[in-house]
């Protein structure tokens, strides 16, 4: 073969370059921020080895006292992706940190930047915005969507389409992950409805208004929550109405999140009421490590306090 | 406090103006879809209420997205003390706050806190800042709490006590305020984040509601800016700040921070020795402080429940004149402050605050911790948040005044916030 002239040289290595970086780039992982633990996972399982996620709100913790620190900033400022909530779910620590990060990859509207809530159809809009009305507003609906399993494949392939926005170049791997675990969210998510059929109507209490999807998908009936107001905590006379309600409709299970003071609702307990403390994300707990196995949690949970107790349907180990 | 903006302001307009100018200047270079290259830049940078280019007729410039978002403070404080004096007990609405902020720009956003106190109209703050310089560079000018330590630039009802601390109080009088610039950068070294500031001032004051600072209780070194002749550089202040956070358990962090304010020449001294009214002599005196400070918090977001311990150790040199000399000699003096909180839920918290000072510019303050009059203060608070955006504190305050007599206080603070409210980054 005829070797290169002396001009085609420097081209030559200078091309040889270009894609040394290419592929070093191609190897680097991305670098995605999620704030909730639920969208963690979904970026592990769908990223596979290509993604490093970092998540915000830590499982088990309240979304609403996560501090937002220099060390996030830092890596906000330094990712490639974002994934969030929206419905102002994460109001008490992201706003400012996305200001101040001025990284354009994830600011609002870039490529980088996934507001998986302004795909969702979002429950409990308030008609008025009114301080009267509570201190936990949320004036684009509840957040609390990644309770109803199917919102969570909305959560899913919100994350397989940023993730193949931002690194094209991996778009089948995306597409094949997601699909996997898609089918296996359809078979589980028909499992739950099944297993859930017989609470149909249940009337339940919740503690704050992080139950309404889950409710709704289930066809649970939410008869009062414990906070007389979203972020307000209940006072004896409201306590009072709560009992007398739960009284009148045969209510045997209250829903609270494990940060909310159990101690407060001593009164409504007794009569074989059962206080679940659940949480509402994943990451709590080895039984409820990926979304998946917290959606399957939750269902155990709630048809064991109602004396259903089968086994729990197993999820597929690699989800 | 005087206010002598000429000087900074040139400054500031001049530093402003160079990088709008500069971005304009590369905007108009840009392909002929500038516009929607513009709106998109708009949605990166969060800009709220740009409307695009088409809407006032002008391509080449912004329309004003001037939409400010408006909130108002009200903080009420009753306070039962057994000072002497006509206001040892008092029941007042300590100060109405009002609040404004809003983007200016895509390059930068104003805010502006005035406040109504004692039947007089305070501005507190009117800041405009450039917040999109290269390398995360921010530049605020205009009036504006400095940033010196860990709690300066909070006003007093955003603080965890009722009373402002008597170092601060001491040593500026208050919160430092300051007319002037500020350059701010945030930046990682490698994993760790760090922030800087430098400041400087063309006027500068304490301001702050000290415990018994109007009810017979020491009096201060007044401490606001002045000018003999023409300002100089020499009657500027100059501030800076240095602050680190690393994190601490899953939801907490460790603060470490050192700052500094120094005026060579910017405090006045004005003598009328024959009492006839007429300034005689004026001495134009120097001092500088410096600030240690530290802070832990740690939120437990599984039970919400929260500490926050935050110590400040200053040293401050303040220059003052010999009254038998004439002649300008420099005194050190100390302070160290700090409080505790615990929060038991997001309604509940409480917690003590305690603090230790050298009287300021007394010429026997050579020792750290001894060899001058010294001033004290300890409290002990109560909160109760019915909700983000109402609040009622209990505080009980002991105060020993470096020349008074120990006194006790009993107060209830009510604060309630209306209209918009945010969460800043803590740091």
């Amino acid at each position: 073969m005829k070797s290169l002239s002396l001009d085609m040289k420097p081209a030559a290595l200078l091309l040889a370059f270009v894609s040394l970086c290419s592929f070093v780039r191609a190897q680097e992982k991305l670098d995605i921020i999620a704030t909730i633990p639920d969208l963690g996972n979904l970026v592990e399982v769908i990223g596979g080895d290509r993604v490093e996620v970092e998540v915000l709100v830590k499982p088990g913790s309240d979304p609403h006292s996560v501090l937002p620190k220099a060390s996030m900033l830092l890596k906000l400022s330094r990712a490639d992706g974002l994934v969030l909530m929206g419905l102002d779910y994460e109001h008490a620590f992201l706003p400012a940190m996305l200001e101040k990060c001025r990284n354009k990859a994830v600011a609002v509207g870039a490529d980088g930047y996934m507001n998986v809530g302004a795909r969702i159809t979002a429950l409990e809009i308030p008609q008025r915005i009114n301080r009267a009305d509570g201190a936990d507003l949320h004036p684009r609906g509840n957040p609390h969507y990644n309770m109803d399993p199917e919102n969570g494949r909305i959560m899913a392939a919100a994350v397989r389409d940023l993730l193949i926005e931002i690194d094209p170049a991996f778009k089948d791997d995306y597409q094949k992950r997601w699909s996997t675990w898609n089918q296996q969210a359809q078979k589980l998510i028909a499992t739950w409805a099944k297993q859930m059929a017989p609470l149909k109507g249940k009337k339940v209490v919740v503690y704050h208004k992080s139950w309404t999807y889950f409710a709704k998908y289930f066809g649970l009936e939410v008869i009062a929550a414990i906070e007389p107001k979203p972020g307000i905590s209940p006072s004896a006379s409201h306590l009072v109405k709560v009992k007398r309600l739960m009284t009148e409709h045969d209510v045997k299970v209250i829903l609270m999140e494990p940060w909310y003071n159990a101690g407060a609702i001593r009164s409504l307990t007794g009569n074989n009421v059962k206080v679940l403390r659940l949480p509402t994300a994943s990451g709590v707990g080895k039984e409820s490590q990926t979304y998946l196995a917290f959606m399957s949690n939750l269902v155990t949970s709630l048809r064991n306090a109602y004396g259903l107790k089968e086994k729990p349907v197993n999820e597929p180990a690699n989800s | 406090m005087k206010t002598h903006l000429p000087l900074a302001t040139l400054v500031a307009l001049g530093l402003c103006a160079a990088p709008i100018a500069a971005q304009e200047l590369e905007l108009e270079k840009q392909s002929p879809n500038t516009e929607d290259s513009l709106s998109e830049a708009m949605l990166n940078q969060n800009f709220p209420g740009f409307m695009g280019g088409g809407g006032s007729g002008f391509t080449s410039r912004f329309d004003s997205s001037f939409n400010p978002a408006m909130g108002l403070v009200l903080d009420s404080v009753a306070n039962f003390s057994e000072e002497v004096g006509d206001e040892a007990d008092s029941l007042e609405l300590r100060s109405v706050e009002m609040n404004l902020a809003s983007r200016i720009d895509p390059f930068g956003w104003a805010y502006v806190v005035a406040a109504f106190e004692e039947g007089e109209f305070a501005l507190e703050e009117a800041v405009l800042i450039m917040d999109q310089l290269p390398a995360n560079m921010s530049l605020r000018v205009g009036r504006m709490l400095s940033d010196f330590g860990k709690w300066n630039t909070l006003h007093l009802h955003d603080k965890s006590f009722i009373f402002e601390d008597g170092v601060r109080q001491e040593f500026f009088g208050g919160n430092l305020n300051m007319t002037g610039l500020e350059l701010h950068q945030w930046t990682g070294w490698g994993d760790m984040p760090v922030r800087w500031s430098l400041g400087v001032a063309s006027s500068f004051g304490g301001h702050g509601h000290g415990h018994g600072e109007e009810e017979g209780g020491h009096e201060h070194m007044s401490f606001e800016s002045g000018v003999i002749d023409n300002r100089g550089v020499e009657e500027m202040g100059f501030n800076g700040r240095l602050t680190t956070q690393q994190d601490f358990g899953q939801n907490g962090f460790l603060q470490y921070g050192v700052s500094f304010f120094h005026t060579p020449e910017g405090l006045v001294d004005e003598h009328d020795h024959d009492s006839d009214g007429i300034i005689d002599e004026s001495f134009g005196l120097g001092q500088t402080t410096i600030a240690l400070d530290f802070t832990l918090r740690d939120v437990d977001a599984t039970t919400r429940t929260a500490d926050t311990l935050s110590m400040e150790l200053w040293h401050n040199s303040r220059e003052g004149v010999n009254e038998v000399t004439d002649a300008i000699e420099s005194h050190d003096a100390n302070g160290i402050w700090g409080f505790y909180q615990h929060d038991f839920d997001p309604f509940w918290g409480g917690g003590v605050m305690a603090a230790w000072w050298q009287e300021a510019g007394n010429e026997q303050s050579s020792d750290w911790f001894t060899g001058a009059e010294a001033g004290s203060q300890r409290a002990i608070f109560v909160t109760r948040n019915f909700s983000e955006f109402n609040r009622m504190r209990l505080q009980v305050t002991e105060n020993v005044p470096t020349d008074g007599e120990t006194s006790w206080s009993l107060a209830l603070q009510w604060d309630v916030i209306l209209g918009s409210h945010s969460h800043p980054m803590d740091w």
